[in-house]
């Protein structure tokens, strides 16, 4: 490592750059808080409807991540699959899509008319698109590689050795996974379920495509700073700001894991 | 105990057959039919993969592994897996479980073998005490030291209830002082059969017999 002072100009000045340009826009919403009022801002009721929606959403879609997630991380760390590249590029594809086309993807297979909804609905009467639940799929969906590379890193860095320890030990594959390869990688878990919950806590364009703005059912926070935006200027920069300290938060708890080196 | 008490004798072992990686091809020609067998030879031979094909680690591309006459590996659609073939192994590498206390991972054998906790931790505890580690029970193991670590993994292997203990150098980074008492535990164990690969001429010498590899390598 260099110091500071002795770090090129030629480098150094594109990095001030880089870290203002991220730095700036944060600095322009909390010039423009209302701080005096942020707290009656966050208590009003459209707000308050979203924080509940947003809560129910996030959490539901970090549950999902888990339950589906953990088992597809472990396949991919431990399963010769056959194309595993393209396998991969699946898996990873929500990170780099353009949400409102995950959106989109979303509403043609999901929707009354889609792929799998028109059976959805023919046969059980499940209706996703507009609906809360369907506000989960759209959260889970982009959450979800998020969740599943952090946990298959780990998975793969551990190697098989704890596994092979746990099958002479008489512990089939899922005793093993249970008590061995779950607890061993626990904060891998932790880590990808924070993650993941923050991206589904940030989601606007799958949501809004696939399941619109209807508050109380579908309008999470990041929908009602967008509305307040033409109507109310400052409750949008107050949910600004309140999920700005929830990201944050998310960051600081992950130090370990991302600040450091 | 003594050999007199360990019935039904000694399990028979035999392995005839091709391993294939990418990088390797071993052909093996192996019948173990004594109670305690030294497995030397020089590096890369092999020792190793015949553990972990004996273990159920690691198949057969084309042959047979039998144990006890029962056919556990064929190289094709019979294979008997890992948990399920009565084997214990200390690895050359202790293989402890971080998440848990030293006396737990030397119950976890006898917890999968259906004991209840309390009386897996005391049979663990037994064997902690049979490797002097008594004092670290309730430490994890990045607490340890790497000689307590192999001691551990050692108590552990000799815990699991198992027909057959398969032992890949587990004295090599044990200090001086504890290796003689270790390996008269190995020896003495309850385990039917003993398969001990090692570089340490005074490890072989207690073997009833000794196989050298190569047997027949490509």
């Amino acid at each position: 490592m260099i110091g500071f002072r002795r770090a090129p100009a030629t480098l150094l000045v594109p990095a001030t750059l880089a870290v203002a340009l991220l730095v700036v826009p944060l600095v322009g919403l909390l010039q423009r808080a209302p701080w005096s009022s942020l707290g009656s801002r966050l208590v009003d009721d459209a707000v308050l409807e979203a924080v509940r929606v947003s809560l129910i959403v996030s959490f539901s879609a970090a549950g999902l991540c888990l339950a589906l997630g953990l088992p597809l991380a472990w396949v991919l760390a431990r399963v010769d699959l056959p194309f595993p590249r393209l396998v991969r590029a699946v898996v990873l594809l929500p990170m780099v899509l353009p949400p409102v086309v995950a959106g989109t993807a979303l509403l043609f297979a999901l929707g009354r008319r889609g792929l799998v909804g028109q059976w959805l609905d023919n046969w059980f009467g499940v209706t996703l698109p507009f609906t809360t639940a369907g506000t989960v799929l759209a959260a889970t969906f982009v959450a979800l590689p998020f969740f599943v590379t952090t946990v298959e890193s780990a998975l793969v860095a551990q190697g098989r050795d704890l596994e092979e320890a746990a099958a002479v030990n008489a512990a089939g594959p899922m005793t093993a996974f249970a008590t061995v390869t779950v607890p061993s990688i626990r904060g891998a878990i932790g880590a990808g379920l924070a993650l993941g919950w923050a991206r589904a806590l940030g989601e606007f364009g799958a949501t809004i495509t696939f399941a619109g703005s209807l508050g109380g059912r579908t309008r999470t926070l990041p929908l009602q700073t967008f509305l307040a935006l033409e109507s109310d200027p400052e409750s949008a920069v107050a949910i600004s700001v309140l999920l700005l300290a929830v990201s944050l938060g998310v960051l600081i708890a992950l130090r370990g894991r991302w600040l450091t080196r | 105990m003594s050999a007199e008490v360990r019935s039904p004798g000694p399990v028979q072992i035999e392995v005839h057959g091709v391993v294939r990686r990418e990088d390797f091809t071993l052909s093996l020609d192996v019948a173990l039919d004594q109670e305690r067998t030294a497995v030397i030879g020089p590096n890369g031979v092999g020792k190793t993969t015949l553990l972990r094909l004996i273990a159920g680690l690691e198949r057969l591309k084309t042959g047979e592994l039998k144990i006890d006459g029962q056919v556990v590996d064929d190289g094709s659609s019979t294979f008997i897996a890992a948990h399920q073939r009565s084997v214990a192994v200390a690895f050359q590498d202790h293989r402890l479980f971080g998440h848990l206390r030293i006396i737990d991972n030397v119950a976890y054998p006898l917890r999968r073998a259906g004991l209840k906790r309390a009386a897996a931790r005391g049979l663990a505890a037994d064997h902690l005490a049979s490797v002097g580690l008594s004092e670290v029970a309730i430490s994890r193991p990045a607490q340890l030291s790497g000689g307590q670590r192999q001691r551990a993994s050692i108590a552990r292997a000799l815990a699991t209830p198992a027909r057959v203990l398969l032992l890949d150098e587990p004295l090599a980074s044990v200090d001086d002082q504890s290796r003689t008492a270790l390996r008269d535990l190995l020896i003495n164990t309850d385990h039917r059969t003993v398969v001990w690969v090692t570089h340490d001429p005074d490890d072989a010498k207690f073997a009833d017999t000794t196989v050298t590899l190569p047997s027949n390598n490509i």
